[in-house]
């Protein structure tokens, strides 16, 4: 039978002691990506890198990512133009203000959300997304990001509707600051206010097209489109 | 702040003119370690597959209102390049991984070893009856007798057989430097495996 080499040897060596430590300890939590960054241009602090080179003993990624990145070819590729577009797509399409579609329609005083692509209806939280809701008000969240829009649309007491449009916070569930909310209706602008604890209500609303645009901080976040049947 | 953390926080907040800057000065580095991380781990991609991981990478960034982007704060000298690399071979692995419903033959395991190689070595030690269990019980103490960056040091020159250059680079230490400790390396587990009883 062949002798194991001494590289050989210490291979194996390694290998067992990794199997006997595996079951033995919970591989830590992985460094973010800028720790791991600072380790390989060797500008952690001590203490951290000792903690990342015994990360990196229990951690098949990470370590993958430091070996990978140490063996890469110097020379780069040239970057096709169709990805360039792509990326640049990528980059218009997320920077595009949202858009909260709602049809609805009042029938005998009560309102139908016919369609409409918002995240939740409240304050039913069994009920699904596009789902008809029969009552007489409704309520609608969506997210944008890290804002949390609710529209509450209600019958009034004499014929038509109100909207109310609430503005949040995601994380905090907050109502957010400096929010500037403005109705359309056949792209001319019908009123603007700046929100009051995040809240803007519009009254008085009868049967047609309505857009409400959300601007936070001078920036435009969202659209809601209303068609009021 | 340096220029290259105020066009990422640019970026971060929205800013177009910032975006296209960062596409032309990044573009290339990250097409580059897709390529090169997806040939480390023995995959053959398709074009519009690299373009899927490309975009994927760029919508992973800008998601939550760029979210991921804006953990980079640059701090103690943290280069946007180095840390553009670090999140581009994590993305590409991590695609891999989801995409994989099969294992290939080419594909590297945890340790950096294609199943042939793995079946390769479970041969070599399958011939040899030198190293049953309880050698190498006692042979592994040898190595938990090691500090933390030797064993490092072992498992990628040994076990993953990295090159000696890109070891060093990866510990930010000189080739000298990394010559002079896996000699030492060597010389303390041949010690060690001499006082278990192995002949070598």
């Amino acid at each position: 039978m062949a002798k194991l080499s001494l590289e050989q040897n210490i291979a194996a060596a390694y290998r067992a002691w990794k199997k006997r430590v595996a079951g033995r300890r919970l591989k830590s939590a992985c460094p973010d990506a800028q720790t791991l960054a600072l380790f390989k241009d060797g500008l952690l602090p001590v203490k951290q890198s000792v903690y990342v080179t015994q990360h990196l003993l229990t951690c098949g990624r990470c370590m993958d990512n430091i070996i990978i990145d140490s063996t890469a070819p110097l020379a780069e590729r040239e970057l096709p133009q169709a990805l360039v577009r792509a990326a640049e797509e990528t980059v218009a399409e997320y920077q595009r203000p949202g858009l909260l579609d709602i049809v609805c329609t009042f029938r005998n005083g009560i309102l139908e959300i016919i369609r409409t692509n918002a995240d939740m209806l409240m304050p039913q939280p069994g009920l699904a997304r596009g789902a008809e809701k029969k009552s007489e008000q409704a309520s609608l969240v969506k997210f944008f990001g890290n804002v949390k829009v609710i529209v509450t649309i209600a019958r009034e007491a004499e014929q038509g509707a109100s909207i109310s449009v609430m503005v949040a916070d995601k994380k905090k569930d907050a109502p957010l600051e400096r929010v500037r909310v403005t109705l359309s209706r056949d792209k001319k602008e019908i009123e603007s206010y700046m929100a009051k604890r995040g809240l803007v209500a519009f009254r008085g609303l009868v049967a047609g097209a309505y857009v409400i645009d959300i601007i936070v901080a001078r920036k435009k976040v969202c659209s809601i489109a209303v068609r009021l049947r | 702040m340096h220029d290259d953390a105020r066009l990422i926080k640019a970026a971060a907040e929205g800013d177009r003119e910032a975006w296209k800057a960062f596409i032309h000065a990044y573009g290339r580095l990250m097409y580059h370690y897709i390529h090169h991380t997806l040939s480390a781990h023995g995959h053959q991609c398709a074009q519009d597959e690299i373009q899927d991981i490309f975009q994927g990478l760029f919508a992973f960034l800008l998601d939550d209102s760029c979210r991921r982007l804006k953990t980079f704060t640059g701090k103690s000298g943290c280069k946007v390049s180095t840390w553009l690399r670090t999140i581009t071979i994590n993305y590409t692995v991590d695609h891999l991984r989801k995409a994989r419903s099969y294992v290939s033959l080419d594909a590297k395991d945890d340790e950096g070893l294609t199943l042939l190689e793995r079946l390769a070595e479970k041969a070599n030690t399958c011939q040899d009856n030198a190293l049953d269990q309880e050698t190498l019980e006692n042979l592994a103490d040898c190595i938990e007798q090691l500090p933390a960056q030797d064993k490092g040091i072992v498992e990628m020159f040994f076990v993953r057989r990295c090159p000696p250059a890109a070891i060093a680079q990866a510990l930010a230490i000189s080739r000298a430097a990394f010559d002079m400790r896996k000699q030492r390396i060597i010389e303390k587990l041949k010690e060690c495996f001499r006082k278990k009883g192995l002949k070598t």
